[in-house]
């Protein structure tokens, strides 16, 4: 792998930057592999590099429909946190952040992680009460978190308006929480997982599965079957449609999460704001876009578009924080096809197919987990069973009763 | 006579859109200048000859004006300061005004600029990724973020507002040009319901500053009673299958003028027809963005619409037709056109007879490869192509301050694409294309018109590529464009990610076909393999303030008054947010702090009687001969043996076995009952109700009617509130034998029908008085007067909560939360032994809630505060977390911290220490089991 | 902004409506293993294509309908009242047929 630094930026400059190689690859597929992971999004290239560079699983081959990236990874708010309530939780994102932390030097590609805190408003006594539990939950994980009054919100956001209709009464916060450049974490996994000799094949799209005496031996693709022991699903929205090719049925709906952006203005918010209450939070991008996202839009759907009443209580409900917005223009909106779970924990681990392990069910808040899911995704293939971390997220949960129902743990009955 | 000296005289017969009476005064970098009325910002600067209006995003290259329309990528300016100054105005979009002040917002500091353009090859795409990673982003980061972004947001609230509008049509025509004109026209004729918007502020497109003058017809479609004009208004997104948004500016006639800012549109329409013309696209050649470089379509219109010669001495170069024109007009308007360079070999005879004619010097097979200048443009050199257009042959130089250029045209098909249609690369137009058929949509006029057949080379084939600029706003080049398939991001998503090609706030309505092109030509592939990138919604920037309309500040969510809220505003009480209702928390009166006021009300209550306004409680009405059988699918409690005249208290779950809601249920009669949710739920349990009965349960015979609003609800409590009640006027016994715990009776008080319930959440005798709301004053206040002789308070939620957790009676919501089964609180035997398969019962079997370490809901004591949201750790455990505190309080009785919590097999735990964590904070407290306070419930049942 | 159209009141905006899931799910019986009834409160088909939901005219008449709307374009190819049996299509992959939709009573 070329190495990425000051110097040889330099030195490349100088050269007119014409000896750039290939960040990745473009291999012609092998007619076997011995992993397949579906789905080149963060989570598919995180798995596949964590099992070349940490089991010496080398030949696997990551199968991607489209382009790399083209999926959530590469369309959503970038929010990192691991203030998680239960500890389960709470022990997986922590370990996924703590990779990030690591991350731009490990993979020798900056993939600008700002850890620049992660505030949740409360704009009622019972939210702060709620706020209070959680901020303790998290710290009694080990998690960093701060309770912040009203003024010292002023203090860090002096923008915020804390006279809205639902008056902002405090709020706690992760310092360490942050966002990352979505399409740099995709980049820099393809990059450093292609060095170590995992084949990433764009434009091939799996269509089936070949199994036979209850074990997968591979799955067919638009360029033809490819075989393998182990294959590994992290199709995020398209999860149910692929499993069903498998005959298996999941506990996940589709819907489309939007997205927006307004033309880019100098600094003028340093802190990412959560307001679960009023269903919107913000943040500002380094190119200097407010970027701002708000609850999906809450029917089935494989349009990966969004509609209007989300976008208009979304930005409403920003300007109720950030009256001084007002004048912004939104620049462009997304959406992205989310896989919700029931208990909004994702979904991950082995499944009734022997050699077909699954990882979904990440809803609105995947992107965080990208190297933690894909670090113990990897384990999880090399051994097939369960890594430590990801024990609990197991797709039985849902038969036994045993939901991690985040959720729920912000104090809502329902 | 002219403003600006660039401006030609009225003698020229150009100038359609000035006023050449109106004088209009403006800034702009803090200097003055004169323009005229009609005039827009961009083409008043460029008549005072100001070539550089702004600076590149990454480079701080000088800009200048390149545009005539929404596509302008250079000419972005600040208007005004403070609250109403507008961000990223494209000053090509600006209607000048008397007064109006812009800045370009670089203020000359091109020192670092020049610094970054002359180590550009440092900044070439993905730079950032490569570098500052060690120590770690952070450390540059703050840097980047200074440099990025354009404008300073106002720190104010928005003076202006925003309305939204909805309309429902048959026909929509976007645009209204020769084509949207007729389509409009047409549909109109047949009767349909017809909304026409253009974007600009007049009607007629392009032909209505071109020779053919505008059409009459405009005049009659205004007069028909069917059709709706709107000008200023673009249409910006496309919704599903047929809702169009739209925006209109309005004219800014005073901030007093009553008028919106903007507004925002919602269309739903049968038809739309999308007549949105083309938007002219570029040559690509070696310092391609210099102050003065133009595209040949808008130094037409500057010249005809506002009398402004883009320069003294133009040069044209084209790879069409199109731009044949604009040099003939300059000419007339007494411009110097040094020459037209058309990099077609094969020009049409009559374009080279009418240059012949004029004497304007054509060079075919010739395009630009580089440009002079810096600040302003000096020079272009011309390059004679290989008849293969991969060399060139000859090159000479010209001086001139303009060039006009013309890449041909692009259709404008981003709402097409938004509306889902599909679109193509089309080799014969060399643009894109739609592809397919839309159910609502369509786009009309055709799109070779503006001569896009047959053009020639669009990209310089020679130069140096770092020089090349795709995407001027975002400083990308050709040698971006390059070293992103270098290092193999092939795909054009993948291009435009990794170099930003049209991410700009100009969202690449000059560049993304640019950079489609030049990605073919440097994969050696045909265009239409390269696919395109997605057109995301809005086709131009809209302000976020006309998006959200009017449902901002009290209308962002409606506020639900009681029907005393003026009677508890005056009485000091602290009106708080619960829901949407206004409630309030408790009255503190002068000098005290509010834990001494719910102190206070609360040892009114237990001493005395205290009032609650308590009507945002749910009340449903469930009626009907299976009413009983209905709401026993519901309850966890069996509802069988209530008789008529009783309230029992019960809860409700979800199908997973979660506690959703309690409440009482009481029978009025065998079929009439009446039951109580929580404020919180009154509208999800009706709707939960609603919902098992239409979907599941069709065939029950019940009606389910919400009355929470139809009823206001006080809650008298305290060991006097019997004699307070008894004073006044009624017609009801409620002597203990006939009107005991858990009873109801109806009947009139002070002559209004009221029911009244004996249910205490308080722990005291207490009644649950309900009237309807139009008399609540009525009895309050004679409530509170009767009650007076007795000490009577009125009181607040935190009181009441305060005395409920001393009772440890279950808050749903505070103790409970989404993972809450019946056992947890203690009702698992009730919800065993009932029979039925009501709602959620199934799921209590779940291997995981049988579990004997689950939360459980217990009492806490302690000698210190104890605070809500801590958390529970017993001695010795390995738990992270063994539970937390859900309500706490000092006991109103002994003032002692008490609280409750759900622990870990909690139960099991009665008198163990257990460790508080607060923060950094550990305390200690002794579990107990609740209640705190009169455990017989001895003070309620009198 | 999806459109529906109410069979008890017509055409109306989607912000009067509400989701409510699949339509067409069979509540099973109290004895039904864990499997079973974790399937029926969790699972559902999530397919791309045509799915059978419902949903209320919330702030409208208050009523539960049925609707088949295709997931990859929101297609909304029938609308039927509550206990009505669901309409069958050619081919379940709605996206493939142009056919106009058959719209409820307005
Ligand atoms: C608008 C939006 C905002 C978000 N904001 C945040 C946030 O702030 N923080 C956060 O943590 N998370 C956020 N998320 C969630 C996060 O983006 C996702 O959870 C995460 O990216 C999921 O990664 P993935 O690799 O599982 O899926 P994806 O990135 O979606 O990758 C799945 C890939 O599988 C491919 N694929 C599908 N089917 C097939 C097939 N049959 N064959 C081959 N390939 C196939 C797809 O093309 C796709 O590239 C957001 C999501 C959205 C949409
Ligand atoms: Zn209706």
């Amino acid at each position: 792998m070329q190495r990425y630094s000051l110097l040889n930026l330099a030195r490349n400059a100088l050269r007119g930057n014409k000896d750039w190689r290939a960040a990745w690859r473009t291999p012609t597929p092998k007619r076997g592999y011995d992993v397949i992971v579906i789905g080149g999004g963060g989570h598919g290239l995180a798995t596949a590099y964590y099992l070349a560079r940490e089991h010496g699983i080398r030949n696997v081959a990551v199968l991607e429909k489209g382009w790399i990236g083209g999926g959530n990874s590469g369309r959503n708010t970038q929010v990192c946190r691991s203030n998680y309530f239960y500890p389960a939780s709470a022990a997986f994102y922590e370990h996924s952040l703590k990779l990030y932390e690591g991350l731009s030097r490990e993979l020798n590609f900056n993939i600008m992680l700002s850890q620049r805190g992660v505030l949740s408003l409360a704009h009622s006594e019972h939210e702060l009460e709620i706020n209070r539990r959680w901020a303790n939950a998290t710290l009694m994980s080990g998690v960093d978190s701060e309770i912040l009054s009203a003024a010292d919100i002023k203090k860090l956001v002096p923008r915020i308006n804390l006279e809205s209709r639902y008056p902002v009464l405090g709020g706690f916060i992760q310092r360490r929480g942050g966002i990352a450049r979505h399409d740099a974490v995709v980049w820099g996994y393809a990059r450093a997982a292609s060095a170590l000799g995992v084949d990433i094949i764009q434009n091939c799209e799996v269509t089936g599965f070949q199994a036979s005496a209850g074990r997968v031996r591979g799955v067919e693709t638009s360029l033809g079957a490819i075989t393998a022991d182990r294959v590994v699903m992290s199709v995020a929205g398209h999860s149910s449609v692929l499993a069903q090719r498998a005959g298996l049925r999941l506990p996940i709906t589709t819907m489309a999460l939007q997205a927006m952006v307004t033309e880019p203005i100098k600094p003028a918010l340093d802190s990412i704001l959560v307001s679960g209450a009023i269903h919107a939070y913000v943040s500002q991008s380094d190119r200097g876009e407010i970027v701002i996202g708000g609850a999906a839009d809450a029917y089935n759907s494989y349009a990966q578009r969004g509609g209007l009443p989300v976008l208009q209580g979304t930005i409403a409900a920003v300007l109720e924080l950030f009256p001084s917005f007002s004048r912004l223009r939104l620049m462009r909106h997304w959406a992205g096809m989310v896989d919700i779970t029931p208990d909004t924990t994702p979904i991950m681990g082995l499944t009734p197919l022997e050699g077909l392990y699954i990882n979904c069910g990440w809803g609105t808040g995947g992107f965080k987990a990208i190297p933690g899911g894909g670090h113990s995704m990897a384990d999880t293939i090399a051994n097939n069973r369960p890594h430590p971390l990801i024990e609990r997220f197991g797709l039985n949960r849902f038969e036994n009763g045993a939901l991690i129902d985040e959720g729920a743990a912000a104090g809502v009955a329902h | 006579m002219s403003v600006g000296p660039f401006r030609l005289p009225a003698e020229r017969g150009v100038g359609s859109a000035i006023d050449r009476d109106e004088r209009v005064r403006f800034s702009f970098d803090d200097t003055t200048y004169e323009g005229f009325g009609g005039d827009t910002l961009a083409s008043a600067l460029l008549a005072n000859g100001v070539r550089t209006v702004s600076r590149s995003f990454k480079f701080r290259r000088p800009r200048g004006v390149y545009s005539s329309g929404i596509e302008e990528t250079n000419a972005f300016v600040q208007l005004g300061t403070g609250a109403s100054s507008v961000l990223s105005a494209r000053a090509t979009l600006v209607e000048l005004t008397d007064g109006l002040r812009a800045s370009s917002l670089t203020r000359r500091r091109f020192d670092v600029g020049r610094m970054l353009d002359v180590t550009a090859p440092l900044w070439a795409a993905g730079f950032y990724n490569r570098t500052f990673i060690w120590p770690s982003w952070h450390t540059y980061e703050w840097l980047i973020r200074r440099m990025a972004g354009f404008g300073h947001a106002p720190n104010e609230r928005d003076p202006d507002r925003y309305d939204i509008r909805n309309l429902h049509c048959d026909v929509l025509v976007v645009g209204s040009g020769a084509t949207g004109f007729v389509a409009a026209s047409k549909a109109a004729e047949s009767g349909a319901r017809v909304v026409l918007v253009e974007q600009a502020n007049e009607l007629g497109g392009r032909d209505a500053w071109q020779q053919r003058g505008s059409d009459p017809g405009i005049a009659r479609l205004r007069q028909l009673p069917n059709v709706q004009i709107l000008t200023r208004t673009c249409a910006v997104g496309y919704y599903d299958r047929d809702v169009i948004t739209l925006l209109e500016s309005v004219p800014n006639e005073g901030a007093c003028s009553g008028q919106p800012r903007e507004r925002y549109w919602i269309v739903r329409a049968n038809r739309v027809v999308f007549a949105t013309g083309a938007i002219e696209q570029p040559l690509v050649f070696c310092n391609n963005d210099r102050p003065g470089i133009l595209l040949a379509g808008a130094a037409h219109e500057y010249l005809r619409k506002y009398a402004v010669a883009c320069g003294r001495r133009v040069v044209v170069a084209t790879n069409n037709d199109t731009a044949y024109a604009v040099a003939r007009d300059l000419k007339a308007g007494g411009v110097q056109v040094l020459a037209v360079a058309d990099s077609r070999f094969d020009i049409p005879t009559a374009r080279r007879d009418e240059m012949r004619t004029l004497s304007i010097p054509l060079h075919e097979g010739t395009m630009p490869i580089d440009t002079q200048g810096f600040s302003a443009l000096r020079g272009v050199t011309l390059g004679k192509l290989s008849r293969d257009a991969r060399h060139i042959e000859s090159v000479h130089r010209l001086a001139c301050d303009a060039l006009a250029i013309s890449g041909g045209w692009n259709p404008t098909l981003h709402l097409y694409s938004q509306a889902t249609g599909k679109l193509g690369y089309d080799a014969r137009s060399n643009a894109l294309a739609p592809q397919s058929q839309h159910p609502v949509a369509m786009v009309a006029g055709s799109f070779d018109h503006e001569g896009n057949s047959d053009l020639g080379p669009r990209l310089s084939p020679v130069g140096n590529r770092a020089r090349q600029w795709i995407d001027l706003r975002h400083d990308v080049t050709v040698a971006d464009l390059e070293l992103a398939l270098r290092e193999n991001f092939v795909s054009i998503e993948h291009q435009k990610r990794y170099t930003t090609t049209g991410m700009a706030p100009d969202q690449g309505k000059t560049s993304n076909l640019t950079a489609l092109e030049t990605v073919a030509r440097l994969r050696g592939v045909a265009p239409s393999e390269i696919g395109h990138t997605t057109f995301r919604p809005p086709f131009v920037p809209v302000t976020l303030g006309a998006i959200a309309g009017r449902a901002i500040g009290k209308r962002f969510s409606p506020e639900r008054l009681l029907p005393l809220h003026e009677w508890h505003v005056r009485q000091g009480g602290l009106m708080q947010d619960y829901g949407e209702w206004k409630r309030p928390a408790v009255y503190v009166r002068e000098g005290e702090s509010r834990h001494q006021a719910v102190m206070r009300e609360a040892r009114t209550v237990r001493n005395a009687c205290g009032l609650l306004d308590y009507s945002p409680l749910g009340k449903i009405e469930v009626h009907g001969p299976d009413a009983l059988d209905f709401l026993n699918r519901f309850y966890i409690n069996d509802l069988r043996t209530l008789k008529p005249g009783r309230a029992r208290y019960c809860l409700m779950l979800r199908e997973t076995g979660v506690i959703f809601d309690d409440g009482t249920v009481v029978m009025l009669a065998p079929d009439r009952f009446v039951v109580t949710t929580t404020s919180g739920n009154a509208k999800r349990v009706a709707s939960w109700f609603e919902e098992w009965h239409q979907c599941e349960w069709p065939h029950l015979r019940v009606a389910i009617v919400p009355v929470t609003e139809q009823w206001a609800c006080f809650s008298l409590a305290g060991p006097k509130s019997r004699d307070v009640l008894t004073s006044l006027d009624s017609t009801m016994d409620l002597s203990t034998e006939r009107h005991s715990h858990l009873g109801m009776c109806e009947g009139q008080l002070i002559g209004h029908d009221v029911r009244l319930y004996r249910v205490s959440f308080t722990g005291e005798l207490a009644y649950e008085i309900n009237i309807r709301a139009g008399a609540a004053s009525e009895l309050w206040n004679a409530l509170m007067e009767a009650g007076k002789r007795h000490g009577i308070q009125p009181f607040g939620l935190d009181a009441l909560l305060l005395m409920r957790l001393e009772k440890g009676f279950l808050h749903v919501g505070t103790d409970t939360d989404g993972t809450t089964v019946p056992d947890d609180v203690g009702w698992g035997k009730v919800a065993a032994n009932k029979p039925m398969h009501y709602i959620g019962k199934r799921s209590l079997s779940l291997p995981e809630h049988l579990r004997a370490d689950r939360l459980q809901l217990v009492g806490l004591k302690a000698t210190t505060d104890i605070v809500i949201g801590s958390h529970v750790r017993f001695a010795g455990s390995s738990e992270v977390t063994d539970g937390w505190v859900t309500s706490a309080g000092r006991s109103v009785t002994t003032d002692e911290p008490i609280a409750l919590a759900m622990l870990r097999g909690g139960r099991h735990r009665i008198g163990a220490l257990v460790r508080l964590h607060d923060g950094g904070t550990i305390t200690h407290a002794t579990v107990v089991a609740p209640p705190f306070y009169d455990p017989a419930g001895d003070r309620m049942n009198v | 902004m999806l459109r529906l159209a109410c069979p008890y009141c017509g055409v109306r905006d989607q912000p009067e409506f509400r989701f409510g899931g699949q339509s067409h799910i069979t509540r099973p019986d109290f004895e039904v293993s864990d499997a079973v009834w974790a399937d029926y409160l969790f699972v559902r088909d999530n397919l791309k294509g045509m799915l059978y939901e419902r949903w209320l005219h919330e702030y409208g008449c208050g009523r539960w309908f049925n609707v088949a709307r295709d997931t990859a374009t929101h297609e909304v190819r029938a609308v039927y009242r509550m206990g009505e049996a669901k309409p069958m299509f050619h081919h379940e992959q709605a996206s493939s047929c142009q056919q106009t939709a058959k719209v409820g009573a307005p």
